[in-house]
């Protein structure tokens, strides 16, 4: 498993440098001159654009630009455009958010999704699996920026009971979970209410898959209680692979970020991504593209490896 | 795999933290809603940055809200006879490290915002005697400035230039220990553009990317501690949020959208401050295309547009028709301008005088050409919104224009450069970020960049420009300013449309000091802010 | 996100012994999604002469106008009718999904095939290139692409399109692969059947059914991608109106005037729970194992 792992972890280099390669030539194929955007357009008269290119690089050949770039990233000596600090710390700041944005919304929709897919899979094709299944595809079929606007209209401006934008409190560091959980609240929901259906669909048809197995006749037979049944053995085996698959969500969730980010004024990875692409800011375009990347097959791997200890079938034989 | 154990602490941790939020405001805090955080304080001229350095910098001199100079760190700045000497003695003043301002520092700083590798330089500097060879670096020091004393520096230029005070003495002094350890080519790297240092009322004390900056009361500040003990300028980039935020107390201050207008002056936990405007709108013709370059045609876009009706519609009213380049709070500002008011006769009779007859889709033609151009906006609601207008406006007088939204970028890095695709461009300009002299001069004297990217060029413009700086007579200077108004509104280089009011909403716990007159004004009024 | 479990490519119907349209027929949310469906299409169609108002005609002396018999679903900022205006939008909302469906699908069916088909180095390198566009969140990539390069209608379409083939690819690789070896595929190449033809006459049909599920769920999610690249100002430009520019545009007002973001924010969410109701229906038809 070890060596899988490693053979896994050696094919992102490669992959990695495909990711940046692309967003590196769709960069340079856009029209518009990065430096335009680091000086306010009252003051360009002032200002000498040609020397500001020579000082970001910008004025070598591409494929020079481009080595340079990705060998500043690795080392960590790459710089933002916009700010000059390390993009390396620019992102370390902001990754954090969108992770814990990231776990907490996997973790809701894991514990929405596996009660509701049992009680679609005990009566499937019932009244109560066609409602279970309308209910999971709510939230998918809202546009994100609109549901979580729609929920700060309720809980922030008429209630006041949560607030909207931030982290945390002014004031307040690091990333207390009993501080930054009103904080979380609003987005994690809009954020799990997105990946709900896919999770219930999964659950519902391990579970399906699962009931229709010649053991649970047997155990049946043996008049054991459904209930026992359901714990010990179904869910069991059924869940396995659906607490696995949350990890293949991570791009799914990664994409949602950058909507949910802006919405809720959140500091996270998405909102960088975007600023800094609508700022023509490359190495911070560069940078979170090649994390985001990396934080895919992350999840690819965290499934492999999971299913890999998880499921005792694979593990044991 | 208890999967429902987990599933409950899950339950328990979200449902168990619903509760409101922790009311953590101290007394004498204010959290205020910004659009967007500066992304460095040192080298940059982004609006956002100069509201930022009003809290944490000071000047020798300060320019109110009318355009009058004050002194600050400069206690007393007598000029010589010959208007080419100023003697500027220092008043007992503290950076925020402890350490006193003095005459060094001053010529440190003048010598920092001249430095060959210096981005952006402000042109008026240059009136500094030995300043453009420093600026050249072929100069070790700015001759032009002396240290006479450690309380006295003093400045001459070359040449009588009127607006000493203005352009030059308004820049922020900044500790010479601290800038000896920056390199100027690498200065958006240097710790100091983030960790700033100057005299100003507050400290720069927690900066958060993405999130919000902190600036905590300042106790040695010369003009005495400010009220407000802490400030804290927080990023909300929704209008939406930044209204519901305010309405359930998580922020003290922010912006509202005009149409929230009448619903927050009704809303009893929330004062309503109004003031005019630091952007106003605008969109300029290409003169460089023939098409535009009869007078009498953009006197008649002017016409044509119903700038009432834009204003009732977009800003239920809340503002000003923009008729002259100058902010209105300024003494600059010529009262009497009269500008344009709507007038669609008006407008087709000088296009017809312009040789532009009525064709058979009801678009004007001149020798078998249509009237047609594309109109190239930044792309964002106001400027859409204001787009369709105009572009309903323009369709009633046979002109018709093609609307393309542009990219921010795109728009200032194509457009905004000499040469670029334009015909007519739609735009919003900041106001009070800079001497009014050096915005006529970039906006309309030919050697300006905007006029060059415009291709605007009138020798009598030029030359009432160049007058307004060799007179040190105000009376004359503001009649000279009243001229280029004047002519402003006779060229129209460009066709000015609405300056709508700025909004903000303030909590009722905080009771805000008489006198804001603008955007720039309420930053600077944050350390008057008495919070109950 | 694709993905399921390898199976043989005659599936055995998991219910009964009839079709799997019957099935589909027998489902009621996969009906009413249906029903649903036609509905909008039928109005998009016919939206010109259900518009009581060109869709960009400001009334200016009706900003913000509550929903009333002058304007049935109320008026925007500007005093557009908002019915015009979600009407209008329907038919470019509608085409935008529809067509980087089948943007996605193309190129996917294209490199899939190839893929599976010519093997070797070719399928190595396109199944890398595969692994590259799964392993970046696509929203990032259409992100930077249309700040890059400016929002536009085709340029939405081709960018939803092309960051969503890959899935697509895979399905169709692994069909192919599995029955490349088999006899009837054997058999044409040994009477001369080319290459090219032997995928669309033999290959394809084979694996319709999988596409065509994923084919639908995707339209739901481009509608949605749209959307959300509204908020960013990245989706269709005003006053061209999509669904999601006229929710971008109205959120400001969500506590003043609910009405110009709620109605084309129920169209979106109908449209896409109507995709998605149809989209499972017809994968609990044809085989309820796949997970799309």
């Amino acid at each position: 498993m070890a060596a899988y792992a490693l053979r896994r972890l050696a094919a992102l280099v490669p992959l990695v440098f495909g990711v940046t390669a692309i967003t590196f030539a769709l960069l340079v194929l856009a029209p518009g001159d990065p430096v335009t955007f680091l000086i306010p357009p009252e003051q360009r008269g002032a200002a000498d654009l040609a020397a500001m290119r020579h000082e970001l690089g910008l004025d070598r050949p591409l494929p020079v630009q481009y080595v340079s770039m990705m060998r500043d990233l690795v080392t960590g000596r790459l710089r933002s455009f916009g700010d000059r600090r390390p993009t390396l710390a620019r992102v370390g700041e902001a990754l954090p958010v969108t992770l814990i944005l990231t776990a907490a919304s996997m973790a809701l929709t894991l514990a929405l999704a596996i009660p509701i897919a049992l009680v679609a899979a005990l009566r499937p094709y019932s009244l109560v699996d066609h409602g279970a299944t309308l209910f999971s595809l709510l939230g998918i079929s809202l546009p994100s920026f609109w549901f979580g606007l729609g929920l700060i209209y309720v809980f922030t401006e008429q209630l006041a009971w949560l607030p909207a934008t931030g982290i945390r409190p002014t004031g307040a560091t690091g990333y207390n979970p009993l501080v930054i959980a009103p904080y979380l609240l609003m987005p994690t929901i809009v954020q799990a209410l997105s990946i709900l259906p896919v999770m219930v669909r999964y659950a519902r048809s391990s579970l399906l898959d699962q009931l229709a197995q010649e053991y649970v006749r047997v155990a049946r037979s043996k008049g054991l209680r459904e209930r026992t049944i359901l714990r010990r053995h179904i869910a069991r085996n059924a869940l396995v692979p659906v607490v696995t698959v949350t990890a293949l969500l991570v791009p799914f969730l990664l994409s949602g970020s950058v909507v949910v980010e802006t919405t809720f004024a959140l500091p996270g990875l998405g909102q960088l991504a975007v600023n800094a692409a609508l700022a023509r800011d490359y190495p911070i375009v560069l940078t979170t593209t090649a994390i985001a990347g990396v934080l895919v097959v992350a999840g690819n791997l965290a499934a492999d490896i999971g299913y890999f200890y998880l499921d005792p079938r694979i593990r044991d034989g | 795999m208890r999967w429902w154990v987990s599933a409950l602490l899950i339950g328990c941790l979200f449902g168990s933290l619903a509760a409101p939020p922790a009311e953590s405001q101290k007394p004498a805090q204010a959290v205020v809603a910004i659009w967007g955080l500066p992304v460095r304080v040192l080298g940059s001229g982004e609006a956002v940055t100069s509201y930022v350095s009003l809290l944490i910098n000071d000047g020798l001199v300060a320019v109110d809200a009318r355009g009058n100079v004050q002194g600050r760190l400069a206690e007393r700045y007598p000029v010589s006879p010959d208007g080419k000497t100023y003697l500027v003695t220092l008043r007992a003043a503290k950076f925020q490290d402890g350490t006193p301002v003095t005459a060094a520092d001053v010529k440190a700083s003048y010598e920092l915002y001249l430095h060959p590798k210096y981005p952006t330089t402000a042109p008026a500097l240059l009136e500094i005697a030995g300043a453009k060879e420093y600026k050249a670096g072929k100069a070790p020091s700015v001759t032009g400035i002396t240290v006479v004393n450690p309380r006295t520096v003093r400045f001459i230029l070359d040449r009588p230039y009127p607006f000493f005070y203005e352009q030059i003495a308004t820049q922020p002094i900044l500790p010479q220990h601290a800038l000896a350890a920056i390199d100027v080519a690498r200065l958006q790297e240097a710790a100091f553009a983030r960790q700033p240092i100057g005299a100003g009322p507050y400290r720069l004390s927690d900066w958060r990317e993405k999130e919000s900056i902190t600036f905590d009361a300042f106790g040695g500040y010369w003009g005495g501690a400010p009220a407000l003990g802490r400030v804290v300028l927080k990023l909300i980039p929704e209008d939406a949020t930044v209204m519901a935020e305010l309405r359930a107390g998580n922020i003290d201050a922010g912006r509202i959208i005009p149409e929230a207008y009448d619903a927050f002056l009704h809303d009893p936990r929330v004062t309503v401050l109004r003031v005019p405007g630091d952007t106003y709108y605008w969109f300029a013709p290409n003169l460089k295309l023939p098409i535009f370059q009869d007078v009498h045609v953009r006197q008649a876009m002017a016409y044509a547009v119903n700038r009432d009706e834009m204003l009732k519609a977009l800003y239920r009213g809340l503002g000003t028709a923009a008729q002259s380049p100058v902010h209105p709070s300024l003494w600059q500002y010529d009262k009497s301008v009269a500008g344009y008011t709507y007038n669609p006769a008006k407008a087709k009779q000088l296009l017809a005088e312009a040789g532009w007859t009525p064709g058979p889709d009801g678009v004007l033609q001149k020798a078998g050409q249509p009237f047609r151009v594309t109109y190239g906006f930044l792309a964002g609601k106001d400027y859409q919104d204001q787009a369709l207008l105009i572009q309903q406006y323009l369709r009633a007088v046979g002109i018709d224009i093609k609307l393309q939204a542009i990219e921010r970028g795109d728009f200032f890095s194509r457009y905004l450069v000499q040469g670029g695709p334009i015909e007519l461009a739609g735009v919003a300009w900041f106001n009070l970020l800079f001497p009014v002299q050096s915005e006529l001069e970039s906006n309309f004297k030919s050697t300006g960049a905007f006029a060059q990217v415009f291709g605007y060029h009138n020798p009598d413009m030029d030359r009432l420009l160049d007058e307004a700086i060799s007179t040190r007579d105000s009376a004359r200077q503001r009649a000279i300013y009243a001229q280029v108004q004047q002519l402003v509104i006779q060229d129209v280089p460009r066709i000015m449309t609405v300056r709508p009011d700025v909004i903000w909403g303030v909590r009722k716990t905080v009771a805000l000091p008489a006198g804001i007159g603008s955007l720039r004004d309420f930053f600077a009024s944050l350390p008057r802010w008495q919070v109950r | 996100m694709d993905s399921r479990a390898p199976s043989t490519p005659e599936r055995q119907p998991r219910t009964g012994r009839r079709g799997p349209w019957h099935r589909f027929a027998r489902n009621p949310r996969a009906l009413a999604g249906a029903a649903l469906l036609a509905a909008f299409f039928g109005v998009a169609l016919a939206a010109p002469r259900l518009a009581p108002y060109p869709a960009d005609a400001p009334h200016l002396l009706a900003t913000l106008h509550p929903p009333d018999r002058a304007y049935l679903l109320g008026t925007d900022n500007l005093g557009r009718d908002i019915l015009s205006r979600v009407l209008a939008a329907s038919r470019v909302t509608l085409a935008i999904g529809i067509l980087s469906m089948l943007v996605s699908l193309v190129a996917g069916i294209l490199i899939g095939a190839l893929a599976g088909y010519a093997g070797g180095q070719v399928d190595a390198a396109l199944m890398r290139l595969t692994d590259v566009v799964l392993a970046v969140p696509v929203f990032f990539l259409t992100v930077a692409f249309l700040a890059l390069f400016g929002p536009s209608i085709p340029g939405l379409i081709c960018i939803i399109g092309l960051t969503a083939w890959p899935p697509t690819a895979r399905l169709v690789r692994a069909e192919v692969l599995a029955l490349r070896h088999r006899d009837f595929v054997s058999a044409a190449t040994a009477v001369g059947a080319s290459g090219g033809r032997i995928i669309v006459r033999h290959l394809l049909p084979n694996v319709v059914a999988v596409i065509a599920i994923s084919a639908t769920l995707r339209v739901g999610l481009a509608i949605l991608t749209e959307a959300g690249l509204s908020f960013l100002g990245l989706g269709v430009q005003p006053p061209a109106p999509s669904w999601g520019n006229i929710i971008a545009d109205g959120r400001a007002y969500l506590g003043i005037a609910w009405w110009v973001s709620c109605f084309p924010g129920l169209c979106i969410f109908l449209a896409v729970m109507a995709f998605n109701l149809v989209g499972d229906g017809l994968r609990d038809a044809f085989d309820p194992r796949l997970v799309v």
